[in-house]
């Protein structure tokens, strides 16, 4: 226990008097853990922006629907008794907004081609509330009234029709197939593929009319940030039967498995980082303890066995490690912090995987995720490194002769 | 010569292989320590100095023979009790002088001390106090690349002496310095030796050194070729038989 | 009516709704060719007739009815030879035909041999396809009357007299001794991307000429030409040829032929049921 303890203090001390060998370690240690924690943040954050992007431009943060809706979306399963559903969630906590949404399938018909696309019905005052898209409307306005129609560019310009000008739009719709035209007022331009080729907003009583359905397939909430299940799932007690919310993964439905799927994905390259990280501390160890040979001779030689020098050598590297590691988890975390805090990502990288993610709803904003779980991620990691780094030297620290290492070259 | 002598070393045997090559080192040396003595071990390079104060330290063990210290047979420890015995009973000073580099004068003095788990005031206090038996007190804050060669051996030998052993053994002390501070050296370990009672036994091969010892053991390939107690009468170059 | 009536889902309206938006186009695309095809004969059928001889009215709403009047002509029975010209290929087909002069037609593919079998049934605004190879009837989505036909841009909706009455204003452009041009401007909310048709008949019969299609912004995309009139016993007056020409760049142009044809006939209600569409109709 004492002799424990005494190797524990020499060890320690060992550590501060090899200043830049420590230094050099904690460096190593700290700049792995920090890669893997924002490796992490940022392969989370990166999902987080896809699935904000999908609430904010796509989808709703939190929908309320039908079951049959959601299992089935055509507009015959709308909500009914909008006023009471809206009377119940927008009770719940954290629900700040809520607007109504007819979505409808259509064909826009232009004189010089014709698309299909979803038409949402919306409620222009209420839609900006919970949806980025109206703030996305680069060229013209919003709705404003009942008549007019908002376009993706991307749609638009296939469709070759231009602001002010007229599109006629045919439904199939419950009560019967319907068409009316509508003036083009607004242009969205996200440089989302998805969002620009696909967003068609027109006026709620226009999609009512169209659809010939009263009332609405959804009822779109503005919620917090990240707090879109907890409150969807509070929200769907307060509802009626066959009525629930839906939080933004859910609405995804498959996306979102295929989302979580490529996170899976992404483990073999955080194990690589890690890796990565795991040589780099072995080598640091390891060389440090080869350059300390004729000094360990020397020890032996005043008479500290092979067995403490050995322990000795381990606990340094333990030491060492853990405040490299604990200096990496503060850096690591300042850095998630400020990145979650500061979309410096988001111009970053957008551009990078804009082009081959153009299917996914990836706006300009990328914020790192900050979880608990990366600090675990990191732990793991150098753990096994300093163990797989100590015991090498450890072994060849109790294979010294003393006087055959104190010939070592300084 | 008392009845039980500090060491006791008997017929002691060591050869080295080199590849296909065996070297003898030490053919069968016997020799007697007390406890005071002041004794150096003379001989030309390769004649078995420093294996036998290699062995008499427990650093290595021989091929044949005995060491005993004060009564205590120490040639065959294993590894762990040979390190606690060093630890416990034996001082060294190398020709190399084997400082810590990182560590100030203060806190090699004290590194054995350390090794021992001495508290930190007790093991700078006995430091100190040895760092200025050999006149080093002023640079107790140096590193050992502060200092000439001279003075990190005395920084050595402080590490030596401030843990209090039965003997300090000194290979070659002064092979890396001027005869200056060589024979400075030896003075200043002679002084030690006797107002202080510290028991050395040290090697060299220069022997302008020698007028200044009790005991010279010549060695000559791995044997005792003349064992004087008197350093004025057996000059090296007449002991060759 | 505001909106031009696009043909019902009826009972079955759950059903096919589902279909989403992407499956109504790949099922429309899939079968637009030889549907369209039907389509035009169909409107060729119906729209066969041909104005009296009597006093040009003044008013352009007058006119345009008079001209729907016409188009909306009686009961018949042809063979039509049609030709579709695109930039890549051109189709030929042969059609027969049974209409009631109203808004009912059967027509059936009997060339090319893949396409000969294959049969389309309008009744008023719904349109039902039988499939040989399948055996089954299928009614098709509100799309198919304003699809294209056969790489033209003309469709049903297009040439339905009741989409010229009810979802465009006329005003008189251009009157001479020969001929007078009607202007049709969308009214407000009318459901077709046009900006303006101008249609073009002969005086003083009002014998349909020519149908322009201009977009928003002035420029024509299409146009239809009626030719060879052939004067019948009644004292109609029947275009014998009709010429589509889609002016969108990369567009193709439908030339439809009238052959062996027999009008003033009155087909049986039974010709126009979707057992008569699989198995035909003799009487």
């Amino acid at each position: 226990m004492n002799a424990a303890l005494a190797t524990l203090k020499l060890a320690w001390r060992s550590l501060f008097r090899q200043r830049l060998r420590t230094a050099l370690l904690i460096a190593v240690v700290a700049y792995a853990t920090l890669s893997i924690l924002f490796f992490w943040g940022f392969t989370d954050g990166f999902l987080n922006a896809i699935f904000q992007g999908q609430a904010r431009l796509v989808a709703a943060p939190v929908a309320v629907t039908t079951e049959a809706y959601h299992a089935d979306p055509d507009p015959v399963h709308a909500l009914a008794g909008l006023d009471d559903v809206r009377r119940a969630v927008t009770a719940v906590p954290g629900v700040r907004a809520a607007t109504p949404r007819l979505d409808v399938p259509a064909l826009l018909r232009s004189p010089y081609a014709q698309r299909g696309a979803t038409l949402r019905g919306v409620d222009p005052a209420g839609e900006s509330a919970v949806s980025d898209l109206p703030d996305a409307i680069q060229d013209g306005r919003m709705l404003e009234a009942p008549g007019e129609l908002v376009l993706g560019a991307d749609l638009a310009e296939t469709l070759d029709v231009r602001l002010g000008e007229r599109v006629a739009v045919d439904v199939a719709a419950v009560g019967g197939p319907a068409a009316t035209g509508l003036r083009l007022v607004g242009l969205i331009d996200t440089g989302i593929e998805a969002v620009d080729a696909g967003t068609v907003l027109a006026h709620l009583a226009d999609a009512r009319a169209l659809a010939g359905v009263d009332g609405a397939t959804e009822l779109a909430l503005d919620v917090p940030r990240g707090r879109e299940a907890a409150v969807a799932a509070a929200a769907s007690d307060r509802l009626p039967e066959g009525v629930r919310a839906y939080g933004i993964l859910d609405q995804m439905g498959e996306l979102a498995r295929g989302l979580a799927a490529e996170r899976v994905s992404m483990i073999p390259i955080g194990l690589l980082f890690s890796l990565f990280g795991a040589i780099a501390v072995t080598s640091s160890l390891v060389v440090s303890v080869m350059e300390r040979t004729r000094e360990f001779g020397v020890i032996l030689a005043l008479g500290l066995g092979h067995v403490r020098l050995a322990w000795m050598v381990v606990l340094e590297a333990i030491l060492g490690t853990l405040l490299g590691y604990g200096v990496g988890a503060v850096l690591g975390y300042a850095l998630l912090f400020v990145l979650h805090e500061v979309n410096v990502l988001g111009p970053l990288f957008t551009g990078v995987y804009g082009d081959f993610l153009s299917g996914l709803a990836l706006g300009d904003e990328i914020r790192a995720d900050v979880r608990l779980e990366y600090l675990a991620y990191a732990g793991v990691t150098v753990a096994l490194a300093a163990l797989f780094a100590a015991l090498t030297p450890a072994r060849r620290v109790a294979r010294l002769v003393p006087a055959e290492a104190m010939r070592a070259a300084e | 010569m008392t009845a039980e002598p500090l060491y006791r070393v008997r017929d002691l045997r060591k050869s080295y292989r080199v590849g296909e090559v065996t070297t003898s080192a030490l053919s069968g040396v016997d020799l007697d320590v007390a406890a005071g003595e002041f004794t150096a071990v003379a001989g030309p390079s390769g004649s078995g100095k420093s294996t036998l104060l290699h062995l008499m330290g427990v650093l290595d063990h021989g091929d044949a023979g005995e060491v005993w210290l004060r009564g205590e047979r120490i040639d065959r420890l294993p590894r762990g009790a040979a390190a606690r015995l060093r630890l416990a009973r034996i001082g060294f000073v190398f020709q190399a002088y084997n400082l810590i580099p990182v560590l100030s004068a203060l806190e090699n003095a004290a590194f054995v001390l350390e090794l021992r788990g001495e508290d930190r005031a007790a093991r700078e206090a006995k430091a100190r106090d040895a760092l200025a038996r050999l006149d080093m007190a002023a640079y107790a804050d140096r590193r050992p690349n502060q200092l000439s060669g001279g003075q990190r051996q005395r920084v050595a030998i402080a590490r030596a002496i401030a843990a209090d052993p039965a003997i300090v053994l000194a290979d070659e002390p002064t092979a890396n310095l001027d005869s200056r501070a060589g024979a400075d050296l030896i003075d200043l370990m002679r002084r030690l030796n006797e107002e202080e009672d510290v028991t050395f036994v040290f090697s060299t091969h220069d022997p302008r050194l020698l007028d200044r010892v009790d005991r010279i053991v010549r060695l000559e390939d791995g044997r005792v070729v003349d064992d004087g107690t008197d350093a004025t009468d057996a000059p090296a170059s007449q002991a060759t038989p | 009516m505001t909106t031009f009536p696009l043909p019902l889902f009826g009972s079955s309206a759950a059903r096919i709704a589902r279909l989403r938006v992407a499956a109504v186009r790949t099922a429309a695309m899939r079968t637009a060719a030889v549907r369209a095809a039907a389509v035009l004969a169909a409107v060729l059928v119906a729209g066969g007739a041909l104005a009296q001889e009597a006093a040009v009215p003044a008013d352009a709403d007058a006119i345009v009815d008079r001209i729907v009047e016409n188009l909306r002509g009686g009961g018949q029975r042809a063979t039509i030879r049609m030709t579709v010209e695109r930039d890549d290929a051109t189709d030929r087909y042969v059609l027969e035909t049974i209409g009631d002069g109203d808004e009912r037609a059967l027509t059936r593919v009997v060339a090319p041999p893949n396409e000969a079998g294959r049969a389309f049934l309008v009744d008023g605004s719904e349109l039902f396809v039988y499939a040989p190879r399948v055996g089954r009837s299928l009614r098709l989505p509100p799309s198919g009357r304003s699809d294209g036909f056969l790489g033209s841009d003309l469709s049903y909706d297009d040439l339905a007299g009741d989409e010229l009455r009810d979802t465009y204003d006329a005003a008189i452009a251009e009157r001479t001794d020969d001929r007078v041009v009607v202007s049709l401007v969308p009214r407000a909310g009318a459901a077709t991307p046009y900006g303006e048709l101008r249609l073009t008949a002969r005086l003083p019969d009002l014998t349909p000429l020519e149908l322009t299609y201009l977009d928003q912004r002035d420029a024509p995309v299409k146009r239809l030409t009626l030719h060879d009139p052939r004067t019948l016993e009644d004292g109609r007056t029947v275009p014998t040829r009709f010429e589509v020409v889609d002016l969108t760049e990369g567009g193709g142009r439908t030339i439809a032929t009238w052959e062996d044809a027999t009008f003033g006939v009155e087909p049986p209600d039974r010709c126009f049921t979707l057992e008569a569409l699989e198995t035909g109709c003799r009487w």
